[in-house]
């Protein structure tokens, strides 16, 4: 078995259905969202210098990348 | 340790309250002429790309602008008939251990495939980047397993 102390999980919900995408802080926690990462990260900025970014896929959408 | 365990990140969908899991792994893209200037996101482990592809914002985000400072161009085939343009660009990638704090695995300075837009996440690829590592998809306990000493 793996240790699982140092694991953070990342739960996305955005308040505005148009955002695709998120930004979440070092514990995972949302900070910021918008319609292009460059607006989520603008926001994402006036919190925290320490974030990443993070793509948010449409349930009933289907993706291939 | 010689590997490193991802949960699937949690996504819930903000109309339908729908749950969905994705096997994502937490990375930074530096800019290997100025280590000042890098983005953290969240990339797709691509077994099926041949190459790395970023989104433009992670040239954006790292102070090159995405056509004008390209070292070339090509067009990479897409699913079907699509061909997709994108600009060479050197970066170090590197893949974040599961806390984001410390760096589990770094490139060297790599030529990465850059699309003019950011209608996808990160993807990493085999050249240059999966080459490296075992990597385990347990959709079961939604985990990812990233291997950098794999032996056989």
């Amino acid at each position: 078995m793996y240790n699982t102390e140092d694991e953070i999980t990342i739960n996305i919900k955005t308040q505005n259905p148009d955002s695709n995408w998120v930004t979440v802080d070092e514990h995972g926690k949302m900070i910021s969202e918008g319609k292009t990462p460059a607006e989520a990260i603008e926001k994402a900025k006036k919190i925290s210098d320490n974030f990443s970014v993070i793509f948010v896929p449409k349930e009933g959408e289907s993706y291939i990348f | 340790m010689a590997f490193k365990v991802y949960p699937f990140v949690k996504v819930t969908d903000s109309i339908t309250g729908e749950v969905f899991h994705r096997p994502w792994v937490p990375i930074r893209i530096v800019n290997p002429k100025d280590k000042s200037k890098f983005i953290q996101a969240q990339a797709l482990l691509d077994t099926g790309a041949d190459e790395c592809v970023f989104p433009k914002f992670t040239a954006d985000q790292t102070g090159k602008d995405v056509i004008k400072d390209a070292s070339g161009s090509k067009e990479m085939q897409g699913v079907g008939d699509a061909k997709i343009p994108v600009w060479f660009h050197s970066f170090i990638v590197q893949i974040l251990t599961p806390d984001m704090k410390e760096v589990f695995w770094s490139s060297k300075e790599i030529t990465v495939n850059v699309v003019a837009h950011d209608e996808i996440l990160p993807i990493l690829g085999f050249k240059n980047c999966l080459g490296h590592f075992k990597i385990t998809f347990n959709y079961a306990s939604k985990r990812v397993i990233v291997d950098d000493k794999p032996g056989v």
